[in-house]
């Protein structure tokens, strides 16, 4: 067994999520939504679940070149991209010099037990990873079963290691027969209705910022070709041929994927990670709201498969960015815009999401664009999840058409997280002005200013530094009334 | 609940200040000042219960002070303004 468990390590195991996923974008367009009452009458329904000050645009606000932006598809024929970046800085250094910010900001810590085993923490005995006192702890632990969705070690063990977990089946598990052998036909409707009831399916499940976009030419460009998931034990090669169903080889965490060229269509969502739950957490390697989702997005997006393969269509999950940057596809599908921190951030949650997820599906979608909320024009006056990186792995700087690293990508103009360098904290996530999670109404002005106007972010900066917003000290948490599961859903 | 409550001590302050007022001519400027009193202290209360609610303490009355300092200053060159008014009557 320890063959398997060799892959999952700290750094194979949570760090390819697709986090930072080499987002892409286009060039800034800011014109309106609507330009009369009519237009927006006739409001295409992907934007109905979007705050009002949330623009679509033709082009995503990161802006691209596609002749520079390097193909990831089939003609790529470079190192697996993402996943496997070696690590910067040995366990040691990491452990220290995320203890010095902790301790800077919260001097009387109680370190409690070390996480050995936790999946995802530092599996160096020597600096082992620390959540906090022994509530914090225990919190974290509840949330390890189903870690990124792999089984517990017995029933690996049970099956000789032919299941590892509910990823193995990027096709879904389809746990009825197809539609035809159960006495029915596929279901029809229009790409609108279809995604209205997917939308409405997939919200019930767990997610949100449901939209679709088609496999084009640009989306191909971001698709892999080839990809190396942090659980598997050799890259994945993914191609489109005249096949009627997805074709895996092998079965079962397959190297080679055949998609039916009829799947034209990616459908994207994403799920929220518990903000105050995150935020309230001291910064070390885990907290319980990163972790409990882990453990949960696996299994919603499995059911989003079956629900899809229930109403007759197929799908094929980018789990862990299976086969495209989670960055790239959340911007092109309008779930939120490429931030700062090298990832996604959504008009309603800001950065705290975890992650971009979505799938490839045979079923019609009604197509999405773009959206332009004033995020990344917010990003470029604020900074503040780059000043609270105990890694230093977030820019600083201004963002940057090229690459710097061999394990980045360039083409498009953003600031690139190095991600040999993040600690996955998270303590960037507990930061962004954009979270804003209570309730109060100051917020829905400034995010409705920040949509229009850029001139009063570096007023809206400096606000949320001196109204001390962002990260909270954990005790607080314990003695609070959350929202089930912890997320407020009415936000 | 919150806010039957707002709205009858509302009711009962507005009867009282009609009350007291009810020989005072007011302008059009009156009722744009008032409106603008009643609009800071309500998002000023509004932005004081949610933030105390999500933890955000300090934010909740630098706020408070900033909503509430403005409403007050609005009501003192008002409570000027009439005082002139009914002077110069």
């Amino acid at each position: 067994m320890a063959q398997f468990h060799s892959v999952l390590s700290r750094r194979d195991f949570m760090k390819g999520l697709g986090l930072a996923g080499a987002g892409v974008g286009a060039a800034a367009a800011v014109s309106p939504v609507f330009r009369d009452l009519d237009e927006m009458a006739s409001a295409p329904s992907a934007r109905v679940n979007m705050p009002w000050w949330v623009k679509q645009v033709n082009e995503t606000t990161t802006p691209i070149d596609w002749d520079v932006l390097p193909t990831l598809g089939p003609a790529y024929k470079g190192p697996p991209p993402m996943g496997l970046i070696p690590p910067a800085y040995p366990e040691s250094e990491i452990f220290r010099m995320k203890m010095d910010r902790i301790l800077e900001k919260y001097p009387n810590w109680d370190k409690g037990a070390n996480t050995l085993g936790f999946p995802g923490a530092s599996s160096d005995p020597e600096y082992p990873d620390y959540v906090g006192d022994i509530k914090d702890n225990a919190l974290v632990m509840g949330a390890a079963l189903l870690n990124m969705g792999m089984f517990p070690k017995e029933l690996i063990m049970a099956t000789h290691g032919a299941y590892m977990g509910l990823t193995d089946h990027p096709e879904g598990w389809r746990i009825m027969p197809a539609v035809e052998q159960r006495g029915g036909t596929k279901w029809q409707g229009t790409p609108e209705e279809a995604l209205k009831i997917v939308r409405a399916a997939v919200r019930f499940y767990g997610f949100d910022d449901v939209t679709a976009i088609p496999v084009d030419d640009h989306f191909l460009k971001v698709m892999y070709g080839e990809k190396w998931l942090i659980t598997h034990g050799a890259p994945t090669t993914f191609e489109f041929g005249d096949v009627d169903d997805i074709v895996c080889t092998p079965a079962i965490r397959p190297t080679k994927i055949v998609l039916p060229r009829r799947m034209k269509w990616f459908l994207q969502f994403s799920s929220r990670q518990p903000g105050e739950v995150t935020r309230h957490a001291l910064g070390t390697t885990q907290n319980a709201g990163q972790a409990y989702y882990y453990t949960s997005w696996v299994k919603i997006v499995k059911s989003i498969q079956d629900f899809l393969w229930g109403l007759g269509y197929i799908s094929l999950d980018n789990c862990n960015g299976r086969f495209a940057p989670t960055g790239a596809t959340g911007i092109l599908a309008g779930a939120g815009e490429l931030a700062r921190w090298g990832g996604v951030m959504t008009p309603k949650y800001g950065i705290s999401v975890r992650v971009m997820h979505g799938v490839l599906t045979d079923l019609p979608l009604e197509e999405c664009k773009p959206i332009d909320f004033g995020g990344r024009k917010f990003c470029e006056t604020c900074g503040i999840c780059a000043d609270a990186c105990p890694m230093g792995a977030i820019s600083k700087d201004e963002p940057t058409w090229d690459a710097a690293k061999p394990y980045q990508y360039g083409g498009y103009l953003t600031w690139r997280t190095d991600m040999a360098v993040c600690s996955h904290c998270p303590v960037c996530q507990g930061t962004c002005p954009f979270n804003a999670f209570d309730k109060s109404g100051v917020h829905e002005l400034v995010k409705g200013t920040v949509a229009n106007t850029s001139i009063f972010n570096g007023f809206f900066t400096s606000m949320d530094k001196s109204f001390d917003y962002g990260r909270k000290p954990p005790e607080e948490w314990w003695n609070s009334e959350q929202p089930v599961t912890g997320i407020d859903t009415s936000i | 609940m919150n806010y039957l409550i707002g709205l009858l001590i509302g009711i009962v302050i507005a009867l009282i200040a009609y009350t007291l007022n009810r020989k005072v001519s007011f302008k059009w400027y009156d009722w744009v000042l008032g409106v603008a009193i009643l609009g800071l202290l309500s998002v000023g209360t509004q932005h004081l219960l949610s933030s105390l609610a999500g933890f955000e303490t300090s934010a909740a009355w630098f706020g408070f002070a900033i909503f509430g300092g403005l409403a007050v200053v609005l009501a003192l060159v008002e409570w000027r303004l009439l005082s002139a008014r009914n002077k110069a009557a």
